[in-house]
């Protein structure tokens, strides 16, 4: 049911988008959007660099989270923002790592305020530091977030997306 | 019955105890119970630790990415020539690896191992390699070409490495194998416990539980044992009731049969007085005479007390001048204490607050009456004060009355015994001074009836006060006078007037007629109450005796109606043969200021002249006139010898015979009217009937007659019990008209 009206809402945000094509990235690309995208700059999927992503909506918080020691400050656009950004159109988001690690998230996790973090404490995250980009649910916002479910969801290093239906 | 509740009630407080016991012990155990299952549940969450089960995987995911590393190592090493993609990929493995390094070492996963140093140490070691590679690769994303002994150099040490991480995958994994299985095994013991402490908890449940059940048969057994006691009690009050109510009867019904002869005695006493005698004989009869007022004096009160026992003691409250009762109460006793030389005193303020309450004037009386007489009766040659005085407490006005005398005196003990029934203060007073020892305790009852208070303050030798104290209210209707104060012996000076006698039986009007002619009145007759009211709004009467039942029209309403006809309307005053409280209360609500019962004597008919009839035509005073109401006089053949005597004394004998024979002519038609409305089944007209008939009778003397007519009013009469009062009439009628 939630998941339907979340799907629902992405469709009319999408539906109401204007259909103008998404720019090259300049920059080395850090993100691939896959699937059902409409959005589309490479192909059939939408790319995006750090710069394209830093310019999209996004939010910055600082929170506890089980990869971290104390609260770290996690800063980057909505997951909302890029998949609008993309086109994307779908009901399920498989979330996928540079190791290959992938991760099913419903797309109504989007309607939280899940952002893609492209810097940790205010520095951009390396692969090393489980950079480029992660994914990080409001575990601020709702405690009820904190556990193992969204600790799965909560994939790092990723460079894909990809929209399923 | 001796009732079991030494043994249940010892029962039952050792199951109080029990039941304390189970109850501490089951709050003992729930809260045992409770810590059980709050280790359990952590151990449990333990268990299902998602960080520890993450820990592991993320071990897992750095011996994977090692082995990838390490793959892609050889990769590189066996080409001849590796392109830039294949080092730029190797160094975003290094990168992954490291990252995978970091999340150990940086994140809370850390914590997880911190107790295994095993675990601790293999990590360690693990990262130390890692980190160690990070100068190479650094080199290498910062455009440098590594060469082949870089390489293999590389190689060998990755190959190390996946073997290290190998094992720390394994002893992680033993790590949290091991500790899954102690938790394991803490578990079942923590559920081997608390099964343990749910089962003794449950045993005490149970125990509790029966014990419950027990206690609960015993005290409903108990419950049961007390309804019989109470049950028992119940009887036993109520038989011990029906004793004192039997032994009160007996005392009444001993005084009447004693009142019947001694009003014999003193009737003819007082008619024998009136008589010309001897100067020594007329002295025995004033002796004979005045000891049987003392013997009635006597009977009256075990009468009263007998009364107050039963709880019969009614009040009549009424507007009452304080004044004039103080005055015309001392007056009474003024003869007795002049013959014991003794001084009267009166002392009542000058102006009272105020004069009239409400109270039971005929009561208050009694009480002070019964004072001053003992104070007069244990007083010589000394002073007797009434003193009254009035005051407010607590927004109440309280009358309080003094009795002081200079006499005998009563000791500390004497006091705690005056207030008990039958005890005089010792045996010698009884024999010095007679009584009956009830006064007093009359007195109280009375007293606690008004709401008040009764007291003595004494010294043996140096006199008695007795007081009393009784809250009163502020009369609205100030319409009591002091009677004048008269002496009873006093024969002389009667005034005369016009009295209007309302009576219906011809017997009743001539005996009435007689004794008022006697006593120098001027009669006219009132056949019924109708006739009653005309003669009263045509004629002006200075007094007015009026029969209750009577046809046409009964007394009550023919009062009621002639004081509201006629204006400055004589006092009436009732004659029945009815006698009950009830009836006198009827009375005086309808107007009248008298009630006199039936049969009515020279005596009292004299006395209520006197009260009633004042020369100079003063308004009469509210009175209360039967102070003793002569009982129906018996005697053992029904007939009333000194009722007889009395006629005779007073009309003659030849009335007396015309009187018997009128009423014998009356009770003939009475009777046989009374058959007829038997038939007719007309309660009210057989009523009436039998009431007239009563009060026909008393007045010759037929006092069985009159019982047995009053007794058939109570019951539904039926035709047996009309022929045996006719049986009754004709035995007189023989007896008396031979």
């Amino acid at each position: 049911m939630k998941l339907i009206a979340g799907a629902a809402l992405l469709c009319a945000a999408l539906i109401a988008a204007p259909a103008s094509a998404l720019d090259k990235p300049a920059g080395e690309p850090v993100l691939t959007v896959t699937g059902a995208v409409s959005q589309t700059n490479d192909g059939g999927n939408a790319v995006f660099d750090m710069s394209m992503l830093e310019a999209l909506p996004g939010r910055s918080a600082k929170m506890e989270t089980p990869w971290t020691t104390g609260a770290a400050e996690f800063s980057g656009p909505f997951l909302r923002e890029v998949l609008k950004a993309a086109g994307a159109r779908g009901a399920h988001l498989k979330v996928k790592a540079l190791n290959d690690y992938a991760a099913d998230v419903p797309a109504e996790d989007a309607e939280l305020d899940t952002i893609l973090a492209t810097k940790l404490d205010g520095k951009p995250m390396s692969v090393r530091d489980k950079g480029p980009l992660m994914l990080v649910y409001p575990f601020d916002q709702d405690k009820g977030l904190y556990n193992e479910k969204y600790f799965g969801r909560s994939v790092w290093q990723i460079k894909e997306i990809e929209v399923l239906p | 019955m001796t009732m079991g509740f030494s043994p249940d009630g010892s029962f039952l407080r050792d199951a109080g105890k029990k039941t304390v016991i189970l109850q501490g012990f089951a709050v003992v155990l729930t809260c045992i119970l409770v810590l059980l299952f709050t280790d359990l549940a952590r151990r449990y969450r333990l268990l299902e630790d998602g960080i520890r089960e993450n820990a592991l995987w993320s071990v897992f995911q750095l011996d994977r990415e090692a082995r990838t590393l390490s793959f892609q190592l050889k990769d590189i090493v066996r080409d001849v020539e590796p392109g830039p993609k294949k080092i730029k990929d190797l160094s975003l493995r290094y990168d992954i690896l490291y990252s995978r390094i970091n999340m150990l070492k940086d994140s809370r996963f850390d914590e997880t191992f911190e107790h295994d140093p095993a675990v601790r140490e293999a990590l360690l070691e693990v990262r130390d390699k890692i980190i160690g590679y990070a100068s190479l690769f650094d080199r290498i994303q910062s455009g440098y070409k590594p060469t082949d002994a870089d390489l293999l150099g590389l190689n060998d040490q990755v190959e190390t490495l996946v073997r290290d991480t190998g094992d720390f995958l394994i002893s992680a994994n033993n790590h949290f194998s091991t500790a899954r299985a102690d938790n394991r095994d803490m578990i079942i013991r923590l559920e081997g416990t608390t099964a343990l402490f749910l089962s003794l908890l449950l045993a005490s449940v149970v125990f509790l539980v029966v014990n419950l059940r027990r206690q609960l048969k015993v005290v409903r057994e108990a419950g049961r044992n007390f309804e019989l006691m109470a049950e028992e009690l119940s009887d036993a009050y109520k038989a011990a009731d029906a004793g004192n109510r039997a032994k009160s009867q007996f005392m009444a019904t001993m005084s009447h049969e004693i009142r019947t002869p001694l009003n014999a005695i003193l009737g003819t006493a007082e008619l024998l007085e009136l008589s010309d005698l001897p100067a020594d004989a007329a002295s025995l009869v004033r002796t004979i005479h005045s000891s049987g007022e003392a013997l009635l004096e006597i009977i009256n009160e075990i009468l009263d007390y007998s009364k107050i026992e039963n709880g019969k003691l009614e009040l009549e409250l009424r507007s009452v001048n304080l004044k004039a009762l103080s005055k015309s109460t001392l007056e009474i006793v003024r003869g007795r204490a002049e013959e014991h030389g003794n001084r009267i005193v009166l002392d009542v303020p000058e102006e009272l607050m105020v004069p009239y309450v409400r109270t039971d004037p005929t009561r208050l009386r009694q009480v002070l009456l019964n004072l001053l007489s003992n104070a007069v009766k244990f007083t010589r040659n000394g002073t007797v004060t009434l003193r009254l005085r009035e005051f407010v407490r607590d927004d109440v006005l309280i009358v309080r009355f003094e009795v002081q005398d200079t006499g005998i005196g009563i000791d500390e003990a004497g006091i705690a015994k005056l207030f008990q029934p039958f005890t005089q203060v010792d045996a010698s007073i009884s024999r010095k001074y007679g009584g009956t020892g009830l006064g007093l305790t009359i007195c109280k009852q009375i007293i606690d009836k008004l709401e008040g208070e009764l007291g003595v303050r004494s010294e043996l030798g140096a006199g008695s006060t007795f007081w009393l104290e009784i809250p009163t209210k502020i009369a609205e209707v100030i319409s009591d006078q002091p009677p004048a104060a008269r002496s009873p012996n006093e024969l002389a000076n009667l005034p005369s007037g016009h009295v209007l006698l309302v009576e219906d039986n011809a017997v009743n009007q001539q005996v009435a007629t007689r004794f008022l002619e006697r006593l120098g009145q001027k009669i006219t007759i009132a056949n019924n109450g109708v006739e009653a009211v005309e003669i009263a709004r045509r004629e002006r009467f200075d007094i007015i005796l009026m029969d209750m039942q009577m046809p046409e029209m009964d007394g009550i309403q023919a009062t009621r109606r002639i004081r509201a006809e006629v204006p400055d309307v004589a006092p009436i005053i009732a004659m029945t043969a009815n006698a009950s409280d009830d009836d006198r209360r009827r009375c005086i609500e309808a107007g009248m200021v008298g009630f006199e019962s039936k049969p009515i004597t020279l005596k009292r008919l004299r006395h209520v002249l006197e009260t009633h009839l004042k020369p100079g035509d003063l308004p009469a005073a509210v009175e209360e006139i039967a102070a003793a109401t002569p009982a129906p006089v018996e005697e053992a053949d029904g007939f009333s010898e000194a009722r007889r005597n009395e006629l005779i004394e007073a009309l003659g004998e030849d009335v007396f015979n015309e009187l018997v024979e009128t009423f014998f002519e009356d009770a003939g038609q009475i009777m046989e009217s009374l058959q007829h409305a038997l038939g007719g089944e007309d309660a009210i007209l057989i009523d009436r009937l039998l009431h007239t008939l009563k009060g026909a009778a008393i007045n010759v003397g037929l006092n069985d007659v009159a019982d047995l007519a009053h007794s058939m009013r109570d019951s539904k009469p039926t035709i047996a019990g009309v022929e045996i009062l006719n049986d009754r009439i004709n035995a007189h009628r023989r007896l008396l008209v031979a």
